[in-house]
């Protein structure tokens, strides 16, 4: 199993963002993990060793952002895994600071802050594998 | 309520003539004599001074002896059985009374006879001849002056009538109807008189002219007469009434002395003899006929009583006509205030309805000018005062405690700064509408220049002599003219009423507003949120595919991708992904753009004769197939051959898309079935998932604008798809219907007509 240091596990409802998304990401050396929803993402964690970031779209069906945050921070196996946020709406100073989010991405996304958010949170991938190959 | 302006003359007032008593002098006028005496006996007890001169007898031959001594004992019997022992006396009066004299005979007495003080009171004055057919001649005379009352169109007609009446059944030289204002000064309103006298038609005299006291007892009788104002009083003897020990009430004697004063007066006037009939209305004091002779004048009974009974007719005459005339005139108050009201009711602002009439709104009040503030705003039409004028006036009548509704004819009186814009407001009437926001509508009368015609200087109505304010009445009856300035005409009782009741129908008004405004302003709010909601969905569905774009170019523009080396299937892939957000955006903004034509009534349709609903539905499945792939979902579909209509294709797409594209996204990944059907008549697309469902709440929302049952925004979409499909299936003479149950699935139904919509 590769370093838990450089996996991003990516949960975003809508196919087409998401994949184009986890390509990116790959192309700068992580490994990237996707989930298309709140409640995916957590059956992921709960089988899977602790990636370095997460990165979770906050309108989603089945288990938005917010919720799967809330239920993530009273679980104290992943409470601590960075969060971040994305979102094409509005997000208030204080939901952020209720759910302690690391960080809020607006949709569309501004791709270096991405990409400075990865290098903050995830030591870089060694030698890249695709990602395809690792999920 | 509400304050009257009258004409203002001096302070001084005849308040010492107020005091004095004047229906109980202790004296009678001479002409007559009067006896009082003790039921039943009839034992004489107090009799007037001058009965000697009369009837031959002084007051020690009558007093203590009775009434059967005085007349003899047959004629007394014959006089007890047939009049005394009544009541009222009322029916008999007068009395032929004779009286037997010194030297055999007898002379011959019209008697008078009423109670007071426990005492039956006899007056007596001497029978003038009278020719045998003079009750004929009467009779007459009373029925001709009544049919001519009676035919008076105006009160001022009949006023005039009465006066010429009165005066040819009297005698008198002169007979006024004389009315009293609401300060009691007097004023002649018609006049019949003997033609070399100088009119007194149209002056005015002073309230003090008639005292309190003297109102009061004009009140209580009909009638008073002086046949001789150079009389010398007859004093009753003994001065009280023995019974009660207190001066005899002479309130309902015929003889009964008058106030030195008042004959002063008369006298000053150059009058010899007076006569006044009160005049009523709905039982109080409304003016006089008064009658003036310039030499004593005499008056038998029945005259006198002829002339109670024309006050009578007069008064009860007065109170229906001038009702008829008020009646009248509030009906027609009425038909403005209603013409008023519907405005309001109609205009969206009160004030514009108050006002959408000028004429109606002036004509309420007869009024030249108007204004209404409200809410902070003033409108004006007519002539008024200028606007920081009429803020002014507004502010003191917020401020200074004038009620709910206000009259003045003399404003300048009561609200110094109104005396600049005595041309335009020297009159106001208004009503307060609400206090704290000084909400008013406000009436205007011009300043009236009005010459009052005083018989005397009004000013000097008293003389003051030594130390003691000494009565002394007005010397000069010279005519004296007084300008009467800053006050406009009176605002009558009706109109100070429509005012009054028009406030109660603006406050109803008012209140309704408010209600309805509460309502408005909620729908607002909510249209606000509905789009603030729009525009937050929309800006947030747009950014998805955006997103994706921007990654997909930014790849492919060096981020990370060397396009050079990238493997064809890969590019195209890319690219294909790239042009599906390209797809989603433009679906996104036709959506908003069908919105807007659809809510401005410009969703225009492309009707084509031959139409296949099943061609157009397959296509729809062919195209979403990527989506299916996606979804998982199972699509089952029996479409019919030959369901053709006359429709607009790209809509009937618009449609199937819609409700194709819901049944993926709340379909669960569970089979679908489209079905498409028909009879002669209609065609029938039916779209059913065994997703989520929808409660029956849900159904009955979800085709409204930005409804979606699924709470928040967790699931993609506008919100838009089923109202847009609706408003299109309505456009093409259809009807959507659905059928689901939670957890179950839902379906939904479209018919459409095969011969398209009805023009």
């Amino acid at each position: 199993m590769t370093a838990p240091g450089r996996w991003v596990l990516l949960v975003e409802d809508d196919a087409d963002l998401r994949s184009s998304l986890a390509e990116l990401i790959a192309t700068w050396g992580y490994f990237v993990a996707e989930a298309t929803n709140g409640l995916e993402a957590l059956a992921w964690l709960d089988s899977h060793p602790q990636p370095a970031l997460l990165l979770v779209d906050l309108a989603m069906p089945v288990l938005n952002g917010l919720r799967f945050r809330e239920r993530q921070l009273v679980d104290p196996r992943i409470a601590s895994i960075p969060t971040v946020a994305m979102t094409a709406g509005r997000i208030l100073a204080d939901q952020v600071e209720a759910l302690r989010f690391q960080g809020v991405l607006s949709k569309p996304l501004d791709v270096p802050l991405l990409l400075t958010t990865l290098q903050q949170h995830c030591a870089p991938a060694g030698d890249a594998l695709h990602p395809g190959e690792l999920r | 309520m509400s304050e009257r302006g009258a004409p203002r003359f001096g302070e001084a007032d005849l308040t010492n003539c107020d005091r004095e008593p004047i229906h109980v002098p202790g004296s009678i006028q001479p002409h007559g004599a009067l006896l009082a005496m003790r039921e039943p006996e009839l034992t004489i007890v107090q009799v007037s001074e001058n009965v000697g001169a009369l009837l031959d007898r002084g007051p020690e031959e009558l007093l203590f002896h009775t009434f059967d001594d005085l007349l003899g004992r047959e004629r007394a019997a014959a006089f007890r059985e047939k009049y005394l022992g009544r009541d009222s006396f009322v029916d008999v009066n007068p009395v032929a009374i004779e009286v037997p004299v010194d030297g055999g005979g007898a002379r011959t007495f019209d008697g008078v006879f009423h109670r007071s003080g426990g005492l039956l009171v006899l007056e007596l004055e001497p029978a003038p001849p009278r020719a045998s057919d003079y009750i004929e001649t009467f009779v007459q005379r009373v029925r001709s002056s009544l049919r001519e009352l009676e035919r008076a169109g105006s009160v001022a007609e009949l006023l005039q009538v009465a006066a010429l009446r009165t005066r040819s059944i009297t005698g008198f030289d002169r007979v006024m109807v004389y009315r009293f204002g609401r300060d009691w000064h007097g004023e002649v309103i018609a006049e019949a008189r003997r033609d070399d006298l100088e009119p007194f038609l149209g002056l005015h005299y002073p309230a003090s002219d008639i005292p309190r006291q003297a109102r009061e007892l004009y009140a209580r009788s009909w009638l008073r007469l002086i046949p001789d104002v150079a009389y010398a009083p007859a004093r009753l003897v003994p001065v009280e009434n023995p019974v009660t020990g207190a001066t005899l009430d002479l309130g309902f004697s015929v003889l009964r002395s008058v106030s030195p004063i008042h004959v002063e007066y008369l006298r000053n006037m150059g009058v010899a003899a007076s006569m006044s009939i009160s005049l009523l209305k709905d039982g109080a004091l409304w003016g006089l006929i008064a009658c003036h002779h310039t030499t004593p004048h005499r008056l038998p009974y029945e005259v006198r009583a002829v002339c109670e009974f024309l006050g009578q007719v007069l008064s009860w005459q007065l109170s229906t006509k001038t009702e008829a005339t008020e009646t009248r005139r509030r009906l027609e108050t009425r038909q403005i205030q209603a013409a008023l009201i519907e405005a309001m009711s109609v205009h969206t602002s009160l004030v514009e309805g108050l006002l959408a009439s000028e004429e109606a709104f002036l004509g309420l009040a007869g009024a030249t000018g108007g204004a209404v503030y409200y809410d902070g705003a003033l409108r004006t039409v007519g002539s008024v005062p200028t606007e920081p004028e009429i803020l002014g006036l507004v502010e003191w009548l917020s401020t200074s405690g004038t009620g709910d509704v206000f009259a003045s004819d003399f404003l300048p009186g009561l609200y110094r700064p109104a005396e600049a814009f005595k041309d335009e407001a020297s009159g106001l009437l208004s009503i307060a509408l609400s206090r704290q926001h000084r909400d008013h509508v406000l009436w205007f009368r011009p300043e009236i220049l009005r010459t009052v015609t005083w018989g005397g200087d009004p000013s000097k109505p008293v003389e003051v002599e030594g130390s003691e304010l000494r009565l002394t009445p007005r010397k000069s009856f010279a005519a004296w003219k007084e300008i009467v300035r800053l006050h406009s005409t009176v605002w009558e009782d009706a109109e100070i009423d429509a005012a009054r009741d028009l406030r109660s129908a603006v406050l109803a008004v008012i209140v309704r507003r408010a209600v309805e405004l509460k309502r408005l302003n909620a729908e607002l709010k909510e249209a606000v949120r509905a789009r603030d909601d729009f525009l937050s969905i929309a800006s947030h569905e747009l950014k998805t595919p955006l997103s994706t774009l921007q990654l997909q170019f930014h790849m492919l523009l060096g981020g990370g991708l060397d396009v050079a080396t990238l493997p064809p299937d890969r590019l195209r892939a890319k690219l294909e992904l790239s042009e599906r957000q390209v797809k989603r955006l433009t679906e996104l903004v036709d959506a908003l753009l069908d919105v807007t034509r659809i809510r401005s009534g410009k969703l225009d349709l492309r009707l084509e004769d031959a139409v296949d609903l099943g061609t157009v539905v397959r296509q729809v499945l062919e195209r979403m197939r990527p989506e299916q792939g996606r979804t998982g979902a199972r699509i089952e579909s029996r479409i019919a051959e030959g369901v053709i209509g006359r429709w607009d294709a790209q809509r009937l797409d618009q449609v199937a898309t819609n409700l194709v594209s819901n049944a993926f996204k709340y379909g669960a990944g569970k089979p679908i079935t489209v079905l498409v059907t028909s009879d002669a008549v209609w065609a029938r697309l039916v779209v059913r998932d065994e997703g989520i469902g929808l409660t029956p709440a849900d159904q009955a929302r979800i085709f409204h604008r930005f409804e979606r049952a699924v709470a928040e925004r967790d699931y993609a979409g506008l919100g838009l798809g089923l109202w847009i499909t609706r408003q299109i299936v309505t456009r093409l003479g259809g009807e959507i219907v659905v059928d689901s149950t939670l957890n179950q699935g839902t379906a939904f139904t479209v018919l459409l007509p095969l011969k398209g919509p009805t023009p």
